[in-house]
């Protein structure tokens, strides 16, 4: 038992040191946020500030559009989520369910479209997004988001799909039901796990892009949250109480939608690739 | 090159001198007729259609033979409404010779009766040729554009027969119509991955064989086709010791991935198998605390880090401080700034290795151990011998994934140590993006990313083919 006992607290010891490691820079911006502004200056460690104030958070919210570029964050990463998991949900289902010639080769182009550098195709993106009239606005975002994330969640939701058992379906489809409904009201309902995952990831990839966004929005009404952010900070270097301000504003529904829905992470992820 | 359309306004504002004294202003404001291609790409365009569904049509009711004919009709009236192109155009252009120019050369012969004008006159004469020189452009712009449609639209029309005759859309519509329903269903997902993925990266493609640049912006691209000058140039450069050198950035990438997927998936791993014994108290805790900075923005997470690591005042100096060490500026050796990102980005993606090791642990059976145990396994052997082999299937593809975004990952380079110093530790996105983004060589940058992607799709090729290979190993054993 002793040795047990000595083996817990190694072990106990190792995860709050690497907890530790995790959490300290999360800690840190806290503390910059909460501190005056030139309170950088200080090798000191502590996460508790010499200081306590609120005024980086009342610059942030009051003194700059944040609302408005809050907002068109919100309206961007919904949309995103709502048209990307609509689009990988019945694009996975199909991959999962159906034999068709086009099936391998679809999912193969659909992976190596990864492995493009997503940078380069900006100005073709760009070119496309102005041609189409959708510059300077969310809608151009949407689209471009919800596309460029689909491969992944196509990935993670046919592996889903596939280990739901096909008799499921057939006795519904025997019942009566047709093919969307068997889809809609018995499929989508079961995967739930990994549909929340597609859209946690296509939310997050609308909410945290940068480049994209600073290139298609023009006016500063226009901005996304990071797009703002960088005006916002200048380069970056000037304010970082203004910057840890901001960026813990940003990051806080990020995270709590990511937190509230970890406990599908796993299942979710690793449902499809465990089955092989 | 002709710069088309032509410009197409003149404005002439000339004062009339007589005498040396002012006594008054010629002003001329003359437009050359608007070339409207568009508008013929349209028509040709409808025509297309119009012509293609009466095709359809026809096609259910008539005979092999007569469909020759229909086709023969056809070729007839697209070749008609060319022929009215080409007389509406001249006409447009023709208007503006005969009256706009007359009207010019009329002022222009007053002007030179008087002896005091005659440079005015002289101006005026040059604008006038030049205008007409514009409309010249122009016009035959726009009878190009005509013919080029005309020629272009019959070929579809022929080859949608050509399909038809030999019943080549008879099989597409059929199997076309037998998976009906699968094609719906991945319809959208495929439209929308065709316009704004594939397109994007086919043009990225073809820029990459292009000397395309800020300068060339208004140039057509088929102008600028340079062949394999690009890919040449980047690949035939062997001065490795150049921060900016092709191989040396090659270099630091392969480091920079092979060691952030190592440490990925070592950490992710042992802290998973911690995670899954049941003994641990507190499980859940850790496990949400420790998935964290997955769920942080990781460009904001670059800028923290960027901050941990200032010279000054960041906590990481402050940590060495307070074990005696001296403070080091990290962003001026290439060693030190390498070991900034490599920080940034280890902190960020061991959680994701994490996740999915624990829901491949979660997934093996207990009955493995108990029964290795029966045989009096060593820990050691249960974890190579049962551990092990049965993460796998859930892990390579991971591991996949994570070298493929990791070899892409542009913002923590960026971002945290931004290449410095000089470059040193950019990767091959990064330098590509400079290329792109700073010095405005888009060819030369397109030729970049179309390497990296080569070298990508090689790797994932050949792991597959490993990997099937490896499998199948395993299940004939």
């Amino acid at each position: 038992m002793k040795k047990y006992l000595f083996r817990k607290i190694l072990i106990h010891a190792f995860l709050i040191f690497w907890v530790t490691i995790t959490i300290y820079p999360i800690l840190w911006v806290v503390k910059i946020s909460f501190s005056p502004g030139k309170s950088l200056v200080t090798t000191s460690l502590s996460l508790i500030p010499e200081q306590f104030t609120w005024s980086n958070f009342h610059t942030v919210i009051f003194e700059m559009p944040f609302f408005r570029w809050f907002m068109n964050s919100a309206i961007c990463a919904a949309g995103t989520t709502t048209l990307g998991v609509f689009l990988a949900c019945t694009a996975a289902y199909a991959y999962s369910r159906f034999k068709f010639p086009g099936r391998r080769e679809g999912m193969m182009t659909f992976l190596i479209t990864q492995m493009f550098p997503g940078t380069l195709m900006i100005i073709p993106q760009f070119i496309l997004i102005s041609k189409l009239g959708l510059l300077n606005r969310l809608f151009g975002l949407i689209l471009i988001y919800s596309t460029t994330a689909i491969p992944f969640c196509i990935w993670i939701l046919k592996g889903y799909f596939d280990t739901i058992p096909l008799d499921l379906e057939e006795s519904a489809l025997i019942d009566g039901a047709s093919r969307n409904q068997a889809f809609w009201y018995v499929i989508i309902p079961l995967a739930r796990p990994a549909i929340a995952i597609t859209a946690l990831f296509s939310f997050m990839t609308a909410w945290n892009e940068y480049i994209l966004a600073a290139t298609f929005m023009e006016t500063e009404f226009k901005y996304t949250l990071p797009v703002g952010l960088r005006m916002m900070v200048g380069e970056f270097a000037s304010d970082w109480g203004l910057f840890a301000a901001a960026s813990l504003l940003i990051s806080i529904p990020v995270v709590a939608l990511f937190m509230s829905l970890q406990k599908y992470l796993i299942s979710g992820l690793t449902a499809g690739a465990v089955k092989g | 090159m002709i710069s088309w359309p032509a410009p197409e306004t003149i404005n002439i504002a000339l004062p009339i001198m007589k005498e040396g004294k002012y006594t008054g202003i010629v002003d001329l404001n003359y437009k050359t007729p608007k070339s409207a291609p568009q508008n013929f790409g349209l028509l040709f365009f409808v025509m297309l259609i119009f012509f293609s569904g009466i095709y359809f049509v026809v096609l259910k009711f008539i005979r092999r033979f007569s469909r020759i004919i229909a086709f023969a009709l056809i070729s007839l009236i697209l070749f008609i409404s060319y022929l009215i192109a080409v007389q509406s155009i001249n006409s447009n252009y023709s208007d503006f010779n005969n009256c706009k120019n007359k009207e010019l050369f009329r002022i222009e012969s007053v002007l030179k009766a008087e002896p005091e004008l005659k440079e005015t006159a002289t101006f005026v004469d040059s604008q006038r040729t030049k205008l007409s020189s514009f409309a010249e452009t122009n016009k035959a712009a726009d009878l190009r554009f005509a013919r080029n449609s005309f020629v272009f639209i019959w070929l579809a029309t022929f080859a949608i027969f050509a399909l038809v005759e030999f019943r080549v859309v008879n099989l597409i519509w059929k199997v076309f119509f037998k998976n009906r329903i699968a094609y719906s269903y991945i319809a959208p997902a495929t439209f929308g991955m065709l316009l704004l993925v594939f397109f994007p990266i086919f043009f990225g493609l073809i820029l990459s064989f292009t000397d395309y640049s800020l300068l060339k912006f208004k140039e057509p691209i088929w102008a600028l086709f340079i062949g394999f000058k690009n890919f040449i140039d980047i690949l035939s450069d062997f001065n490795i010791f150049s921060y900016q050198n092709f191989y040396y950035t090659l270099f630091i990438t392969v480091i920079w991935t092979a060691t952030n997927v190592i440490l990925h998936v070592a950490i992710g791993l042992f802290l998973a198998i911690i995670l899954n014994m049941t003994m641990v108290a507190g499980r859940r805790m850790y496990r949400i605390l420790l998935i964290l900075p997955w769920a942080v923005p990781n460009y904001i997470t670059a800028l923290i880090w960027r901050g941990m690591f200032q010279r000054e005042f960041g906590a990481v100096n402050g940590l060495l401080n307070l074990f005696g060490f001296p403070s080091i500026s990290w962003f001026e050796k290439p060693l030190t700034a390498f070991l900034t990102n490599l920080t940034t980005n280890v902190w960020l993606g061991f959680p994701f290795m994490m996740v999915i090791a624990l829901g491949a642990l979660q997934s093996i059976p207990a009955e493995l151990y108990e029964a290795a145990e029966i045989d009096g396994a060593t820990p050691w052997q249960k974890f190579k011998r049962i551990t092990l082999p049965l993460l796998r299937p859930a892990m390579t593809p991971a591991i996949i994934l994570g070298v493929v975004w990791t070899f892409n990952m542009f913002n923590i380079i960026y971002l945290v140590s931004g290449g410095a110093p000089y470059g040193a530790t950019d990767i091959l996105i990064t330098s590509a993006y400079r290329w792109a983004f700073e010095r405005y060589q888009y060819g030369y940058a397109a030729a970049y990313s179309t390497i990296i992607f080569i070298i990508l799709l090689g790797y994932t090729l050949l792991n597959i083919r490993v990997t099937r290979a490896t499998e199948s190993a395993y299940e004939s054993r």
